[in-house]
């Protein structure tokens, strides 16, 4: 089955063409670098440059994938979470494509299609797993009985990791997005330079906290009388070591509580070197098998949203034009 | 007539519990709807208060950062809107999120980083400033119009 993902969740314009039987046949993204200026994702700019982006996107793909928009037999988009106007967007445009061409439509949790990313390199989800979904907007810890059953173990209690290296980056005049920022500049600085507070390890669940950290760089960084590229690199390596320390032990010892023997990472921070390094590491002192997807497809693409939809699909699935958008919820269960 | 005037009250809180606690007590007193904005540096403890105020309302869901999406609503004993302008800089963002409708229809509306709108600041019942004066300690003040000087009663 030949699927087109669409995905305008937050501010990137993505598109991919799947097939369940050839894997990737095409994907697209455009970035919205605009952001980059405001240090965040602005929503009315994102939105109307999701209206800019989605036709010539769509052209383009089409035009690269050598298939006719009659041989798309089905179509995926995010419907949340995200932005509201920026779902809208991308729903809409999927709504009127699937009427036009008389296909069937679903909309796809955006969560759901960053774990099924780790399918995209080929090799299907391997169950039961434990997957860390940590991005921008989210730090969750899933258990993943089978593809379709899905049951949140552990939640940020206040901020996401993401959003940690955003908020750390602008402390530190790093620029946006936070994530690649702070860790190109952690790449040059002492790990152990500061201590900064690992919040919750002690507690006896999974969840996570990430706020207090942001609050103790800032103390940290207004206690120095000068911010030297050195101090900035020692505070960047020193703050990720923080983020990465409590990411790893929460999701090694929920995989260890929950007895599964696979630990997957999905989601923008999945691209963080240091966190996949880390994360390796442990699960193999374990005999825990580690995944993650490829680096393409840790941030948000219409591929993900394509695999996931194919999955949707096939069971016969058809949300029809009726498909609502939602700002945040836990990934539901399915099968 | 009685001149209208607004109302001030300072509280030190000494840890993140405290603050939460203020919240939460703040949050029982809200019997209707009104706007609140929170004002102070990143890691002042604005979303902590806000989690606060949250459960003094009845809100059972957990109460996380909206930074990400802008804008969330929880169930409480009145609807509850969470609004985070941080990314923020223009008026026409924060239209574009439909606060206005919200504003007057019952709901509690909890704004961080509400100096960013003129508009909305310029709306708020209560202004709640949050200054870091040591690791764990915070200057809170709490500043409310005449008609809802109530709510501070005792605080």
């Amino acid at each position: 089955m030949v699927v087109l993902g669409i995905e305008t969740s937050c501010d990137d314009t993505s598109l991919a063409l799947f097939s369940s039987e050839r894997g990737i046949i095409a994907d697209l993204t455009a970035n919205q670098l605009i952001h980059e200026k405001y240090g965040g994702v602005v929503p009315e700019i994102a939105s109307r440059a999701h209206i800019r982006n989605l036709l010539p996107v769509f052209s383009r793909l089409m035009a690269e994938s050598g298939i006719t928009e009659r041989e798309i037999e089905g179509i995926g988009v995010s419907n949340g979470p995200g932005l509201i106007g920026s779902l809208l967007v991308g729903v809409s445009f999927a709504k009127a494509l699937a009427f036009a061409l008389d296909r069937p439509l679903v909309g796809v949790h955006h969560i759901e299609a960053h774990i099924l990313a780790n399918e995209l390199g080929g090799e299907s989800l391997e169950t039961p797993a434990i997957v860390l979904v940590v991005s921008g907007g989210h730090t969750s810890l899933y258990r993943v009985e089978t593809v379709g059953r899905y049951e949140l173990v552990g939640n940020t209690r206040d901020d996401a990791a993401g959003e940690a290296f955003d908020k750390i980056s602008k402390l530190l005049d790093l620029g946006f997005p936070g994530g690649p920022a702070v860790e190109k500049a952690a790449s040059s600085g002492n790990p152990h330079a500061v201590e900064f507070p690992r919040a919750m390890l002690k507690q006896n669940n999974f969840d996570l906290s990430f706020s207090g950290l942001k609050t103790a760089v800032r103390l940290y960084v207004e206690s120095l009388p000068a911010l030297t590229p050195q101090v900035v690199s020692d505070v960047a390596a020193s703050a990720q070591e923080a983020i990465v320390d409590v990411l790893v032990q929460k999701t090694i010892a929920c995989a260890v509580h929950h007895r599964v023997s696979h630990v997957y990472l999905a989601g923008g921070v999945a691209a963080n070197g240091e966190l996949r390094g880390r994360l390796s590491a442990e699960s193999e002192k374990l005999d825990i098998t580690y995944h993650a997807p490829l680096l393409r497809y840790c941030t948000d693409n219409g591929a993900m949203v394509a695999c996931a939809a194919a999955r949707h699909l096939d069971m016969g699935r058809d949300d029809g034009l009726d498909l609502d958008v939602f700002a945040r919820r836990p990934v539901t269960s399915w099968v | 007539m009685p001149e209208s005037r607004p109302e001030t009250t300072i509280i030190t809180t000494n840890s993140e519990s405290e603050t939460e606690r203020l919240g939460v007590s703040l949050g029982c007193r809200i019997d209707k709807g009104l706007c609140i904005s929170l004002v102070g540096a990143l890691g002042s403890g604005k979303s902590v208060l806000v989690r606060g105020i949250c459960k003094g309302l009845g809100v059972e869901e957990d109460v996380l950062s909206p930074t990400f999406i802008l804008y969330e609503e929880y169930v409480g004993r009145v609807p509850v809107i969470h609004l985070d302008l941080y990314r923020l800089d223009h008026e026409r963002d924060i239209e574009e999120l439909g606060v206005w409708d919200r504003l007057g229809d019952g709901s509690v509306v909890l704004v961080e980083w509400g100096d960013r709108s003129v508009h909305l600041f310029g709306v708020s019942d209560i202004v709640i400033n949050l200054e870091i004066i040591g690791d764990t300690e915070r200057r809170i003040a709490v500043r409310s119009s005449s008609d809802c000087a109530g709510v501070l009663e005792g605080l």
